[in-house]
């Protein structure tokens, strides 16, 4: 059944755990076979260590008692005072830790002594020896290699060297050292076992490890598997919304159409039969990177890989599945019927924050499709054209193509420069980017915050560059809530006379939370602004509460103000208002001189607008404005 | 004269201390006579040394073979406790002494021959000839 192999294959972890088991018990079984051959070779590796100078000195020694001399052996029989020299010269090799040091030569396979250093138990010239572990030195003499091992059964000795002493490519000889049991034999033999022992000890643990999680990871199975449909269950993902990677998926939920009817009409046994059969049917098209879970009775959620899939395809693949549930009978207790499928879709998962966001998207298409009839399927989607424009908007500010544009605000009686209030621009290639393009398609993303952020360092910069310019920038109520960005205003409070604050005021703001931002903000030192006030949600209470320094009318009633009467006497009610509390009154939207003289005629000080200037880039700004 | 008694009389003590004892037992187990009904019997005159029960033991006089006896021994096959020994005596058939802490069994070949003797062949690295322990007969059979 496909469904089987789509369970299995969407946890490879236990393909690995299964091959790992394997591979870890034959390893087991190799080792403890072998354990021998590898306590040899740690044991050879941790000698030949130990003997480091003793074997390098005595190879020059062995060199210069067998200088050309073509027959050393029989010589140094001979010759007693010359034994007597090379005893004294291979003497110079003893220490604490040596106990024997001797030279062995050979007649018809059997050993004899030919020097012997040890004054204590001197053995004569000739007389035989038979070792133990005969194989080593019988070893030395065919290999004509050196060989040092450890010495188990001898009391006082805890390990031998044996060199070959080689004449025309033939052993002849071989010189012993017998080295004293001492705390580093003792230490060395003890580590031999140890290590030995501790590697197998660490793969039986291991092993014992990968069992227990082999063992946990079947009972999880169990948890997680419908034991009659043998696909995952809900339990699965509420366990693991955090490891399944949703963005390499599409992700649909399929519920099947007045199932209650078909259980009250044939009893939930054979709604169950019906279930599997559905199952099996949806199966049939999904891969084996796919994932399949029951969600609910006969509910459905399905992950679709992404992998080498094209939105296209599982449209299409979609589309087979709803025509192959409709086009199906099902027969129960002898009698044919048929059924539907809804299915609501979410395909680009990519942009999603969460799992649940995921399947709670999907589950709003899927009621859309009930909503239309049922049988059919629903994509919750925003458009593709916004889905792009946001990703470009994402990619341009990210590479940092983020500048403001200046406009002029102006006494309107001397007509003198007030400050500037920074606009934002996206520069893309040699088009610009208007705010109302940007904002919206940002205003739930994390790039608003960074993008305000960006603003402000921007202007701070020109402020220390330029000193004699004044910039007021906007922000939202939001920005001013976040902790952050008050940060900035108070690293940089130095600038507070020459940065203004404006807020918009096109949302509702919840006074009470900015309150406290703004007293802070006040405290500093900056002067703030109510922007595009009478646009919104304007209350007079909240200006006098606030304490605001600066009331800038909406445009939208600035651009009225000589032919409509209501704005007419708004922008009159305002101007009256903010001179009797002490408030600085800014107009908006300027384009003529007639709006200009009713405004000052409200006793309104400043203006801008395209009447005065555009705004331009801070490299076009006017030098005698600045 | 006190010192020398003392140092012969712990000297060949310490030449036998340390003995594979078990190594020992098994070697005089296997030496066989190649007479027909003939059991070898053992007596040790070193009771430091505690041979095993597969030998069969009996008193001096019975015995066929002497462990490292302490006086000389006439008329009857020893076996001593040192090379030297060994050299020496030529009533002696073999040799167990220590040395470089390892157990030395040695047999001469034509002794146990000459005294219907014989030992399995994976004894062959224990026996040598007579030529072996005579140090100018070894001189000359090196080329």
């Amino acid at each position: 059944m496909q469904n089987k192999l789509t369970f299995f294959n969407s946890d490879r972890r236990y393909y690995y755990l299964i091959f790992a088991y394997i591979v870890l018990s034959f390893l087991l079984v190799f080792s403890y076979k072998s354990i021998g051959g590898y306590e040899e070779r740690v044991e050879n590796f941790l000698l030949n260590r130990a003997i480091g100078i003793v074997d390098d000195t005595s190879s020059k020694i062995l060199d210069q008692i067998i200088f050309k001399n073509p027959n050393f052996i029989k010589t140094n029989l001979q010759d007693e005072a010359l034994r007597a020299e090379n005893e004294k010269r291979l003497s110079v090799l003893s220490n604490q830790d040596i106990k024997s040091i001797y030279v062995l030569y050979l007649n018809r396979g059997k050993y004899f002594f030919l020097f012997d250093i040890d004054k204590d138990e001197h053995t004569e010239v000739s007389e035989p020896f038979i070792p133990e572990h005969e194989q080593f030195f019988n070893q030395v003499v065919k290999e004509k290699q050196k060989r040092v091992f450890v010495q188990r059964g001898i009391e006082e000795l805890s390990f031998t060297l044996l060199k070959p002493i080689v004449q025309n490519n033939k052993t002849v000889a071989i010189l012993v050292i017998d080295y004293t049991e001492n705390r580093l034999s003792s230490l060395l033999r003890v580590s031999v076992d140890f290590l030995s022992y501790f590697a197998l000890i660490l793969l039986f643990f291991l092993f014992f490890f990968l069992v227990y999680i082999l063992y946990t990871h079947y009972n999880k199975y169990k948890v997680y598997r419908n034991p009659k449909t043998n696909t995952y269950n809900r339990v699965y993902i509420t366990d693991n919304y955090d490891k399944i990677n949703f963005k390499n998926y599409y992700v649909a939920l399929a519920d099947i159409d007045f199932f209650k009817r078909i259980n009250n009409l044939y009893g939930q046994e054979n709604g169950d039969k019906i279930i599997i059969s559905v199952i099996k049917i949806m199966a049939s098209f999904l891969d084996k990177s796919d994932i399949f879970i029951q969600y609910s009775g006969e509910e459905f959620l399905i992950f679709f890989s992404k992998e080498n899939r094209t939105e296209e395809q599982i449209r299409t693949i979609l589309e087979r599945i709803r025509i192959a549930v409709e086009r199906s009978t099902f027969t129960v207790d002898n009698e044919k019927t048929s059924l539907t499928i809804s299915i609501g879709v979410l395909l680009h998962t990519e942009i999603e924050k969460s799992l649940q966001e995921v399947i709670h998207k999907a589950d709003t298409a899927l009621y859309e499709s009930k909503h239309n009839g049922r049988n059919c399927i629903s994509y919750f989607d925003i458009s593709q054209t916004k889905r792009l424009y946001r990703e470009k908007l994402k990619e341009l500010i990210e590479s940092d193509k983020l500048i403001c544009y200046y406009q002029p605000i102006k006494d309107l009686v001397t007509k003198e420069l007030h400050h500037y209030e920074a606009l934002l621009r996206i520069e893309d290639g040699d088009n610009i980017i208007f705010p109302d393009k940007i904002l919206p398609d940002l205003e739930d993303s994390y790039l608003y915050t960074y993008l305000t952020k960006r603003v402000i360092e921007y202007n701070i910069k020109k402020l220390r560059e330029d000193e004699n310019i004044k910039i007021s920038i906007n922000l939202s109520a939001d920005d001013l809530i976040n902790d952050s960005i008050l940060a900035i205003f108070a690293q940089n409070s130095d600038l507070a006379d020459r940065l203004y604050i404006e807020i918009l005021e096109n949302k509702s703001i919840d006074y009470n939370k900015v309150e406290l931002s703004l007293q802070k903000l006040k405290l500093f030192g900056y002067k703030i602004c109510i922007d595009d006030f009478g646009s919104g949600y304007s209350n007079l209470n909240h200006l006098l509460n606030l304490s605001i320094d600066y009331l800038k009318i909406d445009g939208s009633i600035i651009k009225e103000i000589h032919h409509d009467k209501k704005a007419y006497s708004l922008v009159k009610t305002f101007a009256l208002f903010c001179q009797q509390n002490n408030i600085e009154v800014i107009a908006e939207f300027i384009d003529n001189q007639v709006v200009v003289d009713i405004l000052k005629g409200f006793g309104v000080k400043y203006g801008q607008g395209w009447y005065f200037s555009k705004a331009v880039p801070y490299s076009e700004l006017s030098k005698e404005d600045r | 004269m006190k010192n020398l008694l003392y140092i012969a009389l712990i000297v060949p003590i310490f030449l036998v201390a340390g003995l594979n004892v078990d190594k020992v037992s098994e070697a005089l187990a296997d030496l066989k006579s190649v007479r027909s009904n003939r059991v070898l019997k053992f007596f040790n005159d070193n009771k430091s040394i505690k041979l095993t029960k597969r030998i069969k033991f009996t008193s001096l006089e019975k015995a066929n073979i002497i462990l490292f006896p302490k006086k000389k021994i006439k008329n009857k096959m020893l076996i001593v406790d040192s090379y030297r020994a060994l050299q020496n005596n030529k009533n002696s058939i073999g040799a167990i002494y220590l040395k470089k802490g390892r157990t030395q069994i040695i047999f001469i070949e034509e002794r146990l021959k000459k005294n219907g003797l014989a030992l399995p062949k994976s004894y062959n690295k224990h026996i040598l000839s007579e030529c072996q322990i005579d140090p100018i007969c070894l001189l000359a059979d090196i080329n």
